[in-house]
């Protein structure tokens, strides 16, 4: 593994996403989602109520499996990262890739750390709006006589309930951009792979939901227990309880290890031939 | 330039004289098509055996350890890492132990309707949720203990379940082992999985017992302290072990059913015989005796109880207005006075009723927190209130069911008029405490000692079997888990205090704030977009 081969092609990725005036409006329109996620989320805390359960705290839930959230997921993800290798091969440039001196390997993980860096960029403005809130009401006062400063704290947010909620997130979109990276380097056209990305991303939602309807949880065994590591949306909430779950950590890092070596065999039966 | 200069310039192994002869004729195209050939040298080149082996092997192996540490990881690390202030997502020592040791699958089973109606119910569903998050946490530790969540309205199962423990008051919790022959079954009602309350500014908040109830559950059900031996008082006429029948007021066989699902042991106690309160008795029971107590037989009792043991006294009516009584008299002596009357409830037409509904008393004591909210029905109920004097004694009165206030209820203290009337001079005006606990401070620390209900009939077989007998029986069964089992209920694991989130702004601020900072980011985001596309452009 070359760490500097990497770390150009991670570069050279970014600047490519970060050069196109498209990405900053898919980065507003992300901004957007967020600060109407927190609207809602002020409206929600206000009307006062004890949650039934914990995950079902407004501001846990903001960090973890709302509508908003999802929401933006399933469409910043599969635009992110549909370009990663997709794009290359149409233009031409993979061949010059995967022909430099650098492994296939070093080039994928290259792509993929840029494709999990923009989306965790794209997802930055939630656990940002709720971090403001946590420390401005929205009301502002005089430092020294002379400097705005704000009068207070809008909410009183547990400290862990952010750390562990952008953790999360942080993962998630790795997760995320490790499929991307899969589904791109199995097409040879973006379109493809975002349609591909944003098909497994429903799957993933439908089985979540389908979990919700039946009552996760209130019926050990059966089918139930086999598909609920497939709701990944509910993995979100096991972070933004204000906890950081190690065992569920260990294995999203896992399911990024196994999807990147898939990508890399995918990427060889595409182009055809060993390298 | 000389052409001697040239072949100095291009020296080459298949230069010959008749080339150079050549290339003095020619022109400088010429010169340079006759420019000798070099073939390249052509090397074997040593196949890297270091770097094929790293590709074929090493690469491969490094990615199969790293994913197997990390599958490793995923099943043998810690469950969680808790970032919260509180440590509200750790589970205490005493749950993790208690996990550690479950000697096989123990079921939760939460029995509440899906659409709550009533306050309680949306209380209860509340502490169900966050009974729910625990139990999944304690998944994390020992999967063998499992979740089920039954709604009493749509599943028969929740039904059959009401009929095999019936000490459960819907809703509530169920905590057994999935073994059929293992009858022992535990009961957590809403009082003992949370308290509700109001804080500052009108917020809600609860305080959630959960994880030590669930701890005292699993003790319990586990059966890790000695079976409690619970002796029943007998040979003054009281409620007898003996009768079975469903419809008997004179019978407690049934009760005897009940504690003994709760892991206790029941054995007949003639003090007239022993002498003294058995070595080893957790409680002593004296269930509405008809005559009186001797006096040895009363010293035994006294004896017992000042030195740390446990009573629950059920009286009955005096058969006559004189004569002795050293039942009453050592109950006062552990502060609780009983009176000679009867408790009178009349309905809204003013007519006599024959049976009086008390109810819960409210008040911060966790034994009172934990009484079910459901009235128990009493008939003829003497009452019993706190003894007054002069010495102050080392007990704390708790009243625990107390009847309506006059003029709807009283205690009548005519007892030879079959006609009861109000009479204020007399008669013991409503709320009359028909219940209470006693506790023994000990230093900063109490100890329960006795419980005193005012009708025997409360733990007969009629009262438990009939309309209010899952009312009757949870609220029994929480007395006896106080007194047999305080170590448990009140063990070191503290509250965790539920508190809704709340806004220190008014939202109109707040949305202010949040859309503030969006238009800066949103400004940053149409900055830096238009930049880049002026440098596209040029």
């Amino acid at each position: 593994m070359n760490l500097s081969a990497i770390h150009t092609v991670w570069q050279w990725e970014l600047r490519t996403f970060f050069r196109r005036p498209a990405h900053w409006l898919v980065l507003a329109a992300a901004v957007l989602t967020a600060a109407c996620a927190t609207t809602w989320l002020v409206a929600l805390v206000a009307r006062q109520g004890l949650p039934a359960r914990l995950d079902d705290d407004p501001i846990r839930q903001f960090l973890g499996p709302n509508l908003f959230l999802v929401g933006t997921v399933m469409w910043v993800a599969p635009l992110l990262t549909m370009n990663l290798v997709a794009e290359d091969r149409r233009r031409g440039s993979w061949e010059l890739l995967v022909t430099s001196p650098t492994a296939l390997a070093d080039v994928l993980l290259g792509k993929f750390l840029a494709g999990w860096t923009v989306l965790a960029t794209c997802l930055a403005p939630w656990p940002v709006f709720l971090l403001v809130l946590s420390l401005w009401n929205g009301r502002a006062t005089w430092l020294r006589g002379w400097c705005p400063w704000p009068a207070g704290a809008g909410f009183d947010i547990e400290p862990g309930v952010l750390l562990g909620g952008a953790l999360g997130l942080l993962v998630f979109s790795g997760v995320l951009a490790a499929w991307g990276t899969l589904t791109s380097a199995w097409s040879r056209r973006p379109l493809m792979a975002a349609l591909a990305m944003a098909g497994w991303l429903g799957l993933l939602l439908v089985i979540t939901l389908a979990l919700q309807w039946v009552g996760d949880g209130r019926q050990p065994g059966g089918w139930i227990d086999w598909l609920r590591p497939w709701g990944v949306w509910h993995h979100l909430a096991e972070y933004s309880r204000g906890a950081i779950p190690v065992r569920r950590l260990a294995q999203q890092a896992a399911v990024m290890t196994a999807t990147l070596w898939l990508a890399h065999r995918t990427c060889r039966w595409v182009d055809g031939g060993p390298r | 330039m000389s052409s001697g200069r040239k072949r100095a310039a291009f020296p080459g192994p298949k230069s010959s004289a008749a080339d150079s002869s050549r290339v003095d004729s020619s022109t400088v195209e010429s010169t340079f098509a006759a420019v000798p050939i070099v073939e390249p040298i052509v090397e074997p080149i040593e196949p890297c055996r270091w770097g094929t082996w790293v590709s074929r092997f090493a690469q491969p192996l490094s990615w199969l350890v790293w994913l197997g540490l990390l599958l490793g990881l995923s099943v043998w690390g810690p469950a969680t890492i808790d970032l919260t202030r509180s440590r509200g997502l750790t589970l205490s020592p005493q749950l993790i132990e208690q996990l550690a040791q479950l000697p096989g699958p123990v079921e939760v089973t939460i029995v509440s309707p899906a659409r709550p109606r009533t306050v309680a119910e949306q209380a209860f569903q509340i502490a169900a949720g966050r009974l729910r998050d625990l139990v999944e946490r304690c998944q994390a530790e020992n999967p063998r203990l499992r979740l089920r969540w039954l709604d009493p309205e749509a599943d028969s199962a929740a039904r059959q379940l009401a009929a095999d423990v019936p000490q459960l008051v819907i809703p509530g919790v169920v905590i057994r082992g999935t073994s059929e022959t293992d009858p022992r079954a535990e009961v957590l009602q809403l009082g003992q999985l949370a308290t509700l309350a109001t804080g500052a500014q009108q917020s809600p908040l609860m305080d959630f017992l959960g994880e030590q109830a669930l701890v005292g559950a699993l003790q319990r059900l586990r059966g890790m302290r000695a079976h409690p031996v619970i002796h029943v008082l007998t040979g003054h006429g009281e409620l007898s072990l003996d009768d079975d029948d469903e419809t008997s007021a004179w019978g407690v066989a049934r009760f005897a059913q009940i504690l003994r699902q709760q892991g206790c042991e029941v054995r007949p106690l003639d003090l007239s015989a022993t002498g003294r309160v058995p070595t080893g008795a957790a409680l002593v029971i004296v269930a509405g005796p008809q005559t009186a107590l001797s006096a040895p037989e009363a010293e035994a009792l006294r004896t017992y109880w000042k030195l740390g043991g446990r009573g629950l006294v059920l009286l009955e009516q005096n058969s006559g207005p004189s004569g002795s009584r050293p039942l009453e008299e050592l109950l006062g002596e552990f502060g609780v006075r009983v009176q000679d009357d009867r408790l009178v409830t009349t309905g809204y037409t003013g007519v006599v009723e024959l049976a009086s509904p008390v109810l819960p008393a409210r008040g911060e004591h966790r034994l009172q927190r934990l009484l079910p909210p459901a009235p128990l029905v009493v008939r003829d109920a003497r009452s019993v209130r706190q003894q007054v004097g002069v010495e102050v004694l080392p007990y704390e009165f708790i009243p625990l069911w107390v009847s309506h206030a006059v003029p709807r209820a009283w205690g009548e203290t005519d007892l030879v008029t079959s006609q009861a009337q109000y009479d204020a001079d007399r008669d013991l005006p409503g709320p009359v405490s028909v219940g209470c606990a006693v506790e023994r401070r000990v230093g900063s620390q109490t100890e329960p000692v006795l419980a005193v209900l005012g009708d025997s009939e409360l733990i007969s077989n009629r009262a438990l079997t009939g309309d209010r007998g899952t009312a009757t029986s949870a609220g029994l069964s929480v007395l006896i888990q106080w007194l047999v089992d305080r170590d448990v209920a009140e063990s070191a694991i503290p509250a965790q205090r539920v508190v809704a989130a709340r806004l220190t702004s008014s939202p109109a601020d707040l949305q202010r704030a949040v859309w503030g900072t969006a238009l800066v980011l949103l400004t940053g985001c149409a900055v830096l977009g238009f930049t880049t596309w002026l440098q596209t452009r040029n």
